[in-house]
């Protein structure tokens, strides 16, 4: 057989099959032809493989199915409409009639939750080991109704590695097939059926798609494992939906002995329960494929940098990754991943609530979103977004502390990773320096002051228009302190006005105290104290206290190097003030509180 | 403003406005989407701001479809899924919330049947089957203690059978259960099952709601919200923390979303977790389908009356047509109740001939796809027995009344004239020694 990287491009597609288009067509499409009536007995009877409807087989998701069986050197698989339709229906029909699973006690929060909470309903009750990390503890949870042990290969968020030769042993020796999670390690880092899983579960909408633009879930059976007509009589029973062209009931086990699990899978569960993957989705994955071993490649490297950059910086409290000074089972990780240790890690952030959000906002080349795998660099608090599901005594089980933060690393720039967390630690460690407070007359000469330092004669205000706003709505200014000494202030009026004219800055006629909107005059960080965040905890602050108020709108004018600082802080661009002052031209910025 | 079914078919559920002002509805390819900042999170979470945070529980492409079925249908919440059968158990699953019994007809379409048969069964899900034209009492007799809906299908595969809906939600309603009514053959152009008491409606979005055959997928729509009683459907009393408000209390689905406790169940839990989640691609390819419902499924029924009338002409080798305006029908009264505007784009007839003969007319069709599929804006024709009901016994199909010789058409937009001449010759050919 070819090398990972030819099948990952060409494997499970003929194109002499489809008018040889090189790429693989999108068969946009719910039914098929059955041409003649003797073809259609043969679809039906299973003699002739061709698709019939697209909701339980299509060309192109077939090509996706192929491609990931032979990557994964294994029998056959089954592309579902999302990672976790893989994993539930792979947890139901092992469990049918009253069955258990043994599982790791630190999962995915979906399947955390659904292990708890859901699929019990259904009679698939699911034991929790008590050590993660010792093969004897999964062993001691097994009993007469247990029909499989379920782990991660690589888990989430912690990026834990569990010992798989071991634990298929321990399956074996109990007749019950190993269930492997292999998303965050992909086929490309991690071949889990060579060292003994049976079942391996994908969401292809992560690192084997890979840009974050599709859900989607494959399931793989190794084709290794006997499921015993004991342990599984529902693969046993004979139905007549699969008899055979004379009219024989069949049962799974009788139309394909070396897995009858998938064909169980699709002839009931995606047949009657409908997760079926779009054709286009499909493609996509595919398309994602052709680039998965340069993308995880890279993803690797740039997680462990970025890891050991974290290690060393002395902003965070622990780092979770298969080569940090804290892993467990580094021997593990060494043995089952020669190739790399995935783009996931997590940290445990010093901090307040507020201070992890503003380490968030400073980020910028780290999208905050509930995803991972993606070529794009993610950041996310786990115990408040992807884990949420989960309870506090759910996450202390599963190792989750609440100030784990969850990075997935993409393809950009490792240097340019590291800068961007760099920098965001060293604002909020900056800003713990700096406190915010009001203003009252007292703190004119300062105030006045800072502003003569930051403008223009022209442009800044005099010490007289600060006297009037402090004598009249001192209440709208917050500055921010540096050992006691003002370095940065924003400051607003209440004015029914929608937008601003260069009167406001020369008389106190729109000054409304009762007014819905509030209008800034002015933002200013001393030149000292710039780039370290201390800005943006000014406008937040300001607009979290405007919302408080019951104010409607908050409006400013700013020069156009200062849009997207605003913008960032959703404001809308409004176009070309009027307001003239000052040699530059500016512009009405925006924004509407609810 | 409420607008009229014609304008909610090309403009419902969608504000070009929130999306660039894009005309279209555009194909939001996207797993996850970026929060800015916690609170974002945050309160999307709660449901306090309207947002999305990962395609398989919500996406903006597939929300503008569920709002505009949902417009369609004079519902309060649409959830889209995978497809027609994952809207169907998904919901016989939410409703019975794992355990209790579901009231149905013996004579609905196949895999639903199988579903019932084979895999509800396992899971603690019993179905009570019933005749299909049984009288109310007989209807009334089969509700037990743990009857948790009554389902049915307004117009039935493939024979096109009728119900009297309002007599069947009445008489759900007096034993606190929901009537959950597969609408798909009807669609809401021919049939809104909420203004005859229906409390959810399923659509295979596959068939005529889409029409051209070019994606699979379903609709579960939500009327005003049934009065779901503690006792019998605890399921929607229960605290989550998932369905948590902005200050971390626990909620049950009630609480949290009292306009549409069952969509929001569905979403939160099955859609969650059995992951049926329907592409954006296909859920545009649906939206564009809509446009043009009313255009398409009048001019099937318009075909489908013609077709009825040439078979009546054929009493040589049409032994039976089963259609419920036909002359011979007995659901007559009730399509003129119901169906004012056609009673659909599927009939089946018998064909007078053997095996081989019926093997004969098939493999001689030219314009009729031969296909298992229904709705599509390309007329099709298959012999149901050995296909789409395939996965019934001899002895289930007679249960079903369905004909060993049935012949099911589903009309599509082709000149009718076309369509006749391809059956007459199709006829002839059949009986060629």
């Amino acid at each position: 057989m070819a090398d990972f990287d030819t099948l990952r491009i060409r494997a499970g597609y003929d194109s002499s099959e489809h008018n040889y288009s090189v790429n693989v067509p999108i068969y946009q499409t719910a039914a098929f032809d059955l041409g003649s009536t003797d073809r259609a007995d043969r679809i039906w009877t299973l003699e002739d493989d061709s698709a019939i409807y697209s909701r339980v087989g299509n060309p192109t998701v077939a090509v996706l199915e192929q491609r990931i069986t032979q990557l994964s050197g294994a029998y056959g698989a089954l592309a579902l409409s999302s990672g976790m339709a893989a994993i539930s229906y792979t947890i139901l029909a092992l469990t049918e009639y009253g069955g258990n699973i043994v599982a790791a006690n630190s999962l995915y929060g979906g399947s955390e939750d659904s292990f708890s909470h859901f699929f019990p309903r259904f009679g698939a009750n699911i034991k929790f080991v008590k050590d993660r990390f010792d093969p004897a503890a999964y062993e001691k949870e097994i009993d007469e109704n247990t029909r499989g042990i379920y782990i991660e290969s690589i888990s989430n968020p912690n990026a834990e590695i569990y010992d798989i030769e071991e634990l298929a042993k321990i399956a074996h020796k109990h007749a019950i097939p190993l269930i492997v999670d292999n998303t965050v390690a992909t086929p490309y880092l991690l071949d889990p059926i060579s060292y003994g899983a049976d079942i391996v579960i994908y969401s292809a909408t992560k690192a084997l798609g890979g840009h974050g633009n599709v859900i989607g879930g494959i399931i793989v059976d190794s084709g290794h494992f006997r499921y015993s007509k004991s342990k599984f009589p529902q693969f046993y029973e004979v139905s007549y939906k699969l008899k055979d062209i004379k009219g024989n009931r069949r049962s799974p086990a009788d139309v394909d002995e070396i897995s009858p699990f998938l064909v169980h899978l699709r002839a009931f569960y995606l047949e009657f329960i409908g997760a079926a993957l779009s054709p286009f989705d499909a493609y996509l994955i595919l398309q994602g494929l052709d680039t998965i071993s340069e993308r995880v490649s890279k993803q690797s490297q740039n997680a462990e940098k970025i890891a050991r950059f974290l290690e060393e910086s002395g902003f965070v409290s622990w780092v979770n990754y298969p080569t940090a000074k804290s892993a467990k089972n580094k021997e593990l990780a060494e043995k089952y991943l020669t190739k790399g240790f995935g783009g996931i890690l997590s940290f445990g952030f010093e901090g307040t609530d507020e201070e992890l959000n503003d380490f968030i906002q400073h980020l910028n080349y780290y999208s905050y979103h509930v995803n991972i795998g993606d070529v794009r660099s993610l950041i996310v608090n786990c115990a408040r977004t992807t884990h949420a599901e989960m309870d506090a005594s759910h996450l202390k089980r599963a190792g989750i502390a609440e100030n784990t933060v969850r990075i997935s690393a993409g393809l950009e720039s490792a240097d340019d990773l590291i800068f961007d967390l760099r920098s965001a630690f060293s604002k909020v460690a900056g800003l713990r320096e700096i406190k915010l407070s009001g203003a009252d007359l007292n703190d004119l000469d300062e105030i006045a002051n800072l502003e003569i330092t930051n403008f223009s004669a022209e442009k800044a205000a005099s010490k007289a228009a600060f006297e009037y706003r402090l004598k009249n709505f001192p209440e709208w200014f917050i500055t921010a302190k540096y050992e006691g000494e003002i370095i940065g202030l924003i400051n607003a009026a209440p004015t029914d006005r929608d937008y601003i004219t260069d009167d406001v800055y020369l008389s106190g006629g729109y000054y409304n105290k009762d007014g819905k909107s509030l209008f800034v005059y002015g933002l200013e960080v001393h030149p000292d104290f710039r780039h370290k965040g201390i800005a943006d905890k000014l406008i937040r602050t300001l607009i979290n206290k405007a919302k408080e108020a019951g104010k409607t709108r908050i409006a400013l004018t700013c020069s156009e190097k200062l849009i997207p600082f605003y913008q960032a802080h959703g404001l809308q661009y409004n176009g070309i003030s009027k307001s003239v002052i000052g040699d530059e031209a500016s512009y009405d910025m925006s924004i509407d509180l609810k | 403003m409420s607008y009229k079914f014609d304008t909610v078919k090309v403009r419902g559920g969608y504000n070009a406005k929130e999306h660039n002002n894009s005309v279209g509805v555009p194909v939001y390819a996207t797993a996850a989407f970026d929060f800015d900042g916690f609170d974002h999170f945050n309160n999307i979470r709660a449901g306090a701001q309207l947002g999305f945070l990962y395609s398989r529980v919500g996406n903006p492409t597939v929300a503008a479809l569920e709002a505009r079925v949902a417009q369609l249908d004079g519902g309060t919440a649409a959830l889209a899924f995978a497809s027609g059968m994952a809207a169907l158990s998904n919901t016989l699953l939410a409703v019975t919330g794992g355990k209790g019994r579901i009231l149905s007809t013996k004579q609905i379409y196949g895999g639903t049947f199988d579903l019932e048969n084979d895999v509800f069964p396992s899971i603690g899900i019993e179905f009570d089957l019933i005749d299909h034209d049984s009288s109310i009492e007989e209807w009334a007799a089969l509700i037990k203690e743990d009857t948790k809906a009554i389902f049915v299908e307004s117009i039935s595969n493939p024979s096109a059978r009728l119900l009297d809906i309002e007599a069947l939600a009445e008489l759900a309603h007096k034993n606190g259960i929901p009537l959950v009514v597969d609408n798909t053959f009807a669609t809401p152009y021919l049939f809104r099952p909420f203004e005859h008491g229906a409390d959810i409606i399923i659509y295979s979005a596959t068939k005529a709601l889409n029409g051209h055959g070019n994606a699979i997928g379903g609709i579960v729509v939500e009327g005003k919200p049934f009065n779901w009683t503690e006792e019998k459907f605890p399921q929607f009393y229960k605290k989550h923390w998932v369905a948590r408000d902005l200050d971390n209390n626990p909620r049950s689905f009630i609480e949290a979303f009292p306009q549409f406790p069952f969509t929001a169940l569905l979403r939160t839990k099955y859609l969650a977790y059995f992951g049926a989640s329907l592409s954006p691609y296909d859920a545009q390819l649906i939206l564009i389908g809509i446009e043009t419902l009313s255009e398409r499924v009048s001019k099937q029924v318009a075909n489908a009356r013609k077709i009825v009338k040439y078979l009546d002409s054929r009493s040589d080798v049409v032994t039976w047509i089963s259609y419920p305006e036909h002359k011979d029908s007995k659901y007559k009264a009730l399509a003129e109740k119901y169906f004012p505007k056609g009673t659909g784009t599927v009939l089946t007839f018998g064909f007078k001939g053997n095996d081989d003969q019926i093997n004969k007319l098939i493999n001689s069709i030219q314009l009729f796809g031969f296909q298992a599929n229904v709705g599509d804006a390309r007329s099709l024709l298959i012999n149901s027995p050995k296909t789409t009901h395939g996965e019934l016994t001899p002895e289930e199909l007679e249960a079903a009344q369905i004909k060993p010789d049935t012949i099911r058409l589903s009309l599509g937009l082709e000149d009718a004239e076309d369509l006749i001449a391809d059956l007459d010759q199709a006829f002839a050919k059949a009986f060629e020694e």
